[in-house]
């Protein structure tokens, strides 16, 4: 049972990655703003997902800041974005990945797999 | 005669051409050559059979006359003539044409003349003046034809016409005399009187090539580059080896000399005559032949300073004064010798200062000739050579040509005169004796140095231009100088009677003829009806005075006074009687010869009894005789005595009176003639003078006519440019956007109103301002200035670039400049036009465009994630249940989600590349790699196969290994798209020098040539035949090319209609 968590300003996306991930092995965890990451009311999570671009912040900021924490440098964070360039970007922030809007279904839930084994 | 004609058939078209008459090959009508033959009088029958083969050679006219005293009677010779040739033979007649294909037998006398096209004979003097008759018609044929005639001599008698022959050769005419000897000793080579000595059958194969050759009437082989080269070649030999130059001289006349001595050769190129001239004996030959035909009005340096230094010092000073000085020049010619000369005695007369006067005696046997130069009129060309000042000086220029000025025209005396058979000259100063002495035989020369002896004063000088000429008479000149050679005359001791050698024979019969006539003959004169004497027989000196001032051959002009009157009745009584007079026991009382004579004047009957002989017999003792057997007484006899000798002194008073008033008259009537002359010729300038004016008057005429219709056509023009100038500017000022057009010096040459309103300027602010400096120098820019230089340097044809200038209140404004080159014209420097556009609000729009097109395209992708999102979950949660149309559904529904997505992100890019915000990495790169990726990515998209084909291991390059797998795609997809039926598409990686590449080859449709121009354009789709087109926004080809472009490579498109198109990248090494 690893636990996911989202950061997305989109209501639309956080129901889809619901549905995506809606499976015994995983609980999802999604949130509009990364407040309650950060603050870490939500927990320390197997795998974080962030939004780029997020209402008032930049999602690679969140994942730089979340870098610097001792307790969740380790977590692997994935970056969505609708930039082609995220791939570079997220990795200059810390992130493992970067995905670009829009993504495959089959292609999240395989990144998500291999992620977890790598951080496991 | 039916036989001939029969059994030499081709003879009648011989016949038959000549009634045709002959053409050039330009179609104008020629004279056929004209070949005449001499033959020693006596000998006609010996001589036709060398010249038979000669006679049988068609396209020329035959002349046959015999050479010496008429000896011949002239059906002998017709008959001897016609029993050689099959031609037809006729004896010359008085107005008869001459024809082709036809001889002529000429009796003594005979000339010939030019009547429009044709040449007639004409009877000119009497049957009997032998050698002279022969002279004339060579002289008159050489005239009519020039260049066209030949000339055929029996053995050993060029001598007897050399007069002719030089007039012959100085037309252009070809001499060749005959000899039996084939080991021939030339003479002199070039001195000769003939040109080739060849025997009979020689001739006839010369004479053939002649008369072929003369009938084509070719031009001269002698233009071009080539034949400039080799003549210059020829002219340089002459110069170094012969020291004559003649590059300077009247060339057509050299071309005709060089082309005439071609045909003597019988080559027809300057390069093979050039190998001939290698003979010394040619070379000689062409520069005599020049030397003689050039003549002009200047003499050789050479013979002035010898005339300076060595002779006419000389002639001063032993100079009566009070006499003219007396020059003869025998074979003159042209007159140019003699007038060069009478100009260059009359200037040095002038520097002298010398109370002196000169006349100067030309004569030639040609009466033509002789005539011609008493008119003195030449043309330019024969003034070449002269010097302005002289050709001012000594002329003047009239329709007619150059006249030579009076007073050096009146100091000439032209006469028609054989130097072997008239009278000489007397009492002359100085001979100049070029022509007349060149190419003769020893004893012709010496006949005519005895000539000269004779006519020359006791200091008297013979100049003569051939250095190597020798007198062989020691006893007669004495030489003082060579080159020219200068002779003073010597006294001889013990003088021959003879006051001219006119009959001294060369041989046998001729020897003997001359003895008799000279030895044994008494003093004969024949005369002609105008009393003229023709010719002179025996010892007639002691009965012959010599006129000083003029050569004058009249009778009574002659003889010695005592006898003027006696043969005035003489003649009188013959003509009454018609029969021969005799008056005898005239005395002649001078000295040492005073004698009794007898005068004896027979009228000759050829001439109806108008020519007439006068013998003149001495009467030795007879009327002593008489008187001794007389018996009266002595008284008487005395008485008789006295009265006898009281008689005769009175007859002697008379006659001198009678003499002297004979005389007076003939002066005044000569000065009358000279008189009337002098009016004849002043009227005559008159005349000219006015004709003149005249046409001067009609050349302003018509000068002023041309003057007013070039100033009508100005005004025209002027008018025209006026229009079309205001024209030009109207189209500059109505174009509604600002203009500028420079000069090359960058200065404003016109700026249009909408320019003025644009920078705050006027028209007349901006005219000749510096563009840097115009607008508060806006426009001095770095950018603008590189390309402006670019433009000048002609680097560019054109340049467009963006000015972002500050307008003041207006802001920052963007300007698109278009700077194009105005051509040079005939009347403009060239300029550039400056063409300006204020594009600030098109960037803006532009600007805000990609912006809308960035935040929307960016925006739409957030939704399209989540709506794909949710049709790939629907599709999973349909897959494996009964729902099949719901399925299918919901896979077209993803489909499209991913056709939406795929559009967005293309647009998204195209804005992030049209505004330059693409941050392309540079990693090091293996291009198969990414080949093999996209490969694999869509082969398992579609059914048609995709091949790589082998290739070489690639160097790595440097790039953005996702932006160029997304251009890898694109061209795969869009050949899977595009060619659906292609049965597979080829991938063909390659290198080449430091370029890696990779093709890819499908064989589909094709695309249309109109397509390729377009195909990488924004928002271009192709279209075709199909509903709806292909799918797609036309972004893919474009991004891709940019990709491409960024990368410093290129992308290139090859197809061909229904039979596929090949894609080719090309990628700079790393």
């Amino acid at each position: 049972m690893k636990r996911l968590i989202l950061v997305d300003d989109d209501p639309a996306i956080l129901d889809v990655f619901e549905l995506i991930f809606k499976d015994p092995d995983y609980i999802v965890s999604v949130y509009r703003e990364p407040d309650a990451l950060l603050s870490l009311k939500a927990g320390i999570p197997d795998l974080i997902f962030i939004d780029k671009q997020l209402s008032g912040t930049d999602g690679l900021d969140v994942c730089r800041k979340l870098k610097k924490s001792s307790l969740t440098k380790r977590v692997p964070i994935i970056i969505i974005s609708a930039s082609p360039d995220i791939q570079r970007l997220a990795k200059e922030a810390g992130a493992v990945a970067g995905v670009e809007k829009p993504f495959s279904i089959k292609y999240l839930r395989q990144l998500v797999k291999d992620t977890l084994a790598e951080h496991a | 005669m039916q036989g001939k004609n029969f059994t030499h058939e081709p003879f009648a078209n011989h016949l038959l051409l000549s009634k045709l008459n002959i053409h050039s090959s330009n179609g104008e009508s020629l004279a056929p050559p004209i070949v005449c033959l001499v033959i020693r009088a006596g000998e006609a029958a010996a001589a036709t059979s060398f010249f038979r083969p000669v006679l049988g050679i068609p396209g020329a006219v035959y002349l046959v006359m015999e050479t010496g005293i008429a000896l011949h009677k002239g059906p002998e010779l017709l008959r001897v003539v016609e029993q050689t040739t099959l031609m037809p033979v006729v004896t010359a007649e008085q107005g008869m044409a001459l024809d082709a294909n036809q001889v002529y037998v000429i009796p003594h006398g005979f000339s010939v003349s030019r009547a429009g096209e044709r040449v007639l004979f004409r009877a000119e003097m009497a049957p009997s003046r032998g050698d002279g008759a022969v002279d004339l018609l060579l002289a008159a044929v050489a005239t009519v034809a020039p260049d066209r005639h030949i000339v055929l001599l029996s053995q050993g008698i060029t001598d007897q016409v050399s007069g002719g022959l030089r007039i012959v050769r100085s037309e252009g005419g070809f001499v060749i005399a005959y000899t039996d000897d084939d080991i021939f000793l030339p003479l002199r080579p070039g001195l000769m009187p003939a040109d080739l000595v060849l025997t009979s059958a020689e001739m006839a194969a010369k004479v053939r090539l002649l008369v072929d050759e003369i009938g084509k009437n070719q031009k001269l082989p002698m233009e071009g580059a080539q034949a400039e080269t080799e003549l210059a070649q020829i002219y340089m030999q002459l110069l170094r080896n012969r020291g004559m130059d003649f590059a300077r001289r009247r060339q057509p006349e050299i071309l005709r000399r060089i082309r005439r001595r071609m045909m003597i050769h019988g080559v027809n190129t300057l390069a093979a005559y050039t190998r001939l001239l290698e003979e010394e004996a040619e070379e000689i030959a062409l520069s005599e032949e020049l030397r003689i035909s050039l003549t002009g009005f200047f003499l050789d340096a050479t013979l002035e300073h010898a005339l300076l230094n060595e002779v006419l010092p000389r002639l001063l000073e032993n100079h009566i004064p009070g006499t003219p000085l007396r020059i003869w020049i025998p074979c003159c010619c042209g007159g140019h010798e003699a007038y060069a000369l009478a100009i260059f005695i009359s200037e040095y007369i002038r520097e002298q200062k010398k109370e002196l006067t000169a006349q100067i005696f030309a004569t030639d046997v040609n009466k033509a000739a002789s005539e011609r130069s008493r008119i003195g009129i030449y043309d330019q060309t024969d003034l070449s050579g002269l010097s302005t000042r002289k050709r001012k000086q000594y002329f003047t220029k009239s329709p007619a040509g150059y006249h030579i000025n009076r007073q050096i025209r009146e100091m000439c005396v032209f006469a028609t005169q054989n130097l072997f058979k008239d009278p000489p000259f007397s009492n002359v100063d100085l001979i100049l004796g070029f022509s007349a002495l060149r190419g003769l035989h020893a004893e012709s020369l010496d006949k005519i140095m005895r000539t000269f002896h004779y006519a020359l004063r006791p200091v008297g000088f013979l100049v003569s231009d051939d250095p190597e000429i020798k007198t062989g008479l020691a006893e007669l000149f004495q030489r003082i100088r060579t080159n020219p050679s200068v002779f003073m005359r010597r006294e001889r001791v013990g003088s021959t009677a003879g006051f001219y050698p006119m009959t001294i024979a060369r041989m046998g019969e001729r020897e003997a003829d001359a003895l008799l006539l000279n030895e044994y003959v008494p003093p004969t004169l024949l005369v002609d009806d105008q009393l003229r004497v023709v010719r002179f027989y025996g010892i007639i000196e002691p009965y012959l005075r010599f006129s000083q001032d003029r050569l004058n051959l009249h009778l009574l002009r002659m003889v010695r006074d005592e006898l003027v009157f006696e043969l005035e009745e003489l003649m009188e009584r013959s003509k009454e009687a018609g029969s021969t007079v005799v008056k005898n026991g005239i005395h002649l009382n001078t000295g040492a010869n005073a004698r009794d004579i007898s005068v004896e004047v027979t009228p000759l009957r050829p001439n109806g009894g108008k020519w007439k002989l006068v013998i003149i017999r001495e009467i030795t003792g007879g009327v002593e005789s008489r008187g001794t057997g007389d018996k009266n007484s002595g008284r008487t006899l005395a008485q008789k005595d006295e009265r006898i000798q009281a008689l005769e002194k009175e007859v002697g008073e008379l006659r001198t009176l009678l003499a002297a008033a004979g005389e007076d008259a003939t002066r005044i009537q000569e000065a009358l003639q000279v008189a009337n002359e002098e009016i004849m010729a002043s009227n005559e300038e008159l005349q000219s003078v006015n004709e003149q004016l005249q046409s001067v008057n009609q050349q302003l005429l018509s000068f002023n006519v041309e003057l007013n219709t070039v100033n009508e056509d100005l005004s025209v023009r002027n008018q025209e440019l006026e229009v079309s100038a205001e024209y030009a500017q109207s189209v500059v000022g109505s174009l509604r956007r600002p203009v500028l057009v420079l000069q090359d010096d960058l200065r404003i040459k016109l700026a249009n109103e909408i320019f003025c309103s644009f920078f705050g300027a006027t028209v007349d602010d901006t005219q000749g301002q510096s563009l840097y400096t115009v607008a508060n120098g806006l426009f001095d820019r770095d950018e603008l200035r590189k390309a402006l230089r670019q433009m000048l340097t002609k680097k560019a044809v054109s340049v467009d670039l963006e000015l972002r200038v500050e307008l003041g209140e207006r802001g920052e404004r963007v300007l698109a400049i278009t700077v194009s080159r105005m051509p040079k014209t005939k009347n403009n420097r060239p300029g550039l036009v400056l063409s300006l556009e204020d594009i600030t609000e098109r960037r803006a729009a532009e600007r805000f465009k990609d912006e809308f097109i960035g935040i929307a395209s960016h925006e739409l992708k957030t939704p399209a994630t989540s709506i794909q999102a949710y049709s790939q979950l629907l599709t999973e949660g349909l897959t494996g249940t009964r729902d099949l149309h719901s399925a299918e559904l919901a896979t077209k529904l993803s489909n499209q989600v991913v056709r939406l997505t795929r559009l967005t992100k293309d647009l998204l890019d195209v804005t992030r590349i049209s505004s330059g915000q693409v941050d392309f990495k540079k990693e090091k790169l293996d291009l198969l790699e990414l080949i093999n990726e996209a490969v694999e990515e869509l082969q398992v998209t579609t059914a048609i196969r995709l091949v790589i084909t082998e290739h070489p291991l690639l160097p790595h390059i440097k790039g953005d290994r996702e932006r160029l797998r997304q251009v890898l795609v694109n061209l795969l997809s869009n050949a899977i798209k595009y060619a659906p039926e292609t049965p597979e598409i080829i991938v063909r990686p390659g290198i080449s020098e430091d370029k890696v590449s990779v093709a890819i080859q499908d064989f589909g449709a094709g695309i249309s040539t109109e397509s390729l121009r377009k195909i990488f354009d924004r928002y271009y789709r192709l279209e075709d035949g199909r509903a709806g087109g292909y799918p797609g926004v036309g972004l893919g080809l474009y991004i891709s090319s940019e990709i491409i472009r960024y990368h410093g490579g290129e992308i290139k498109v090859n197809s061909e209609k229904n039979k596929g198109s090949i894609f080719t990248i090309t990628l700079p090494v790393d």
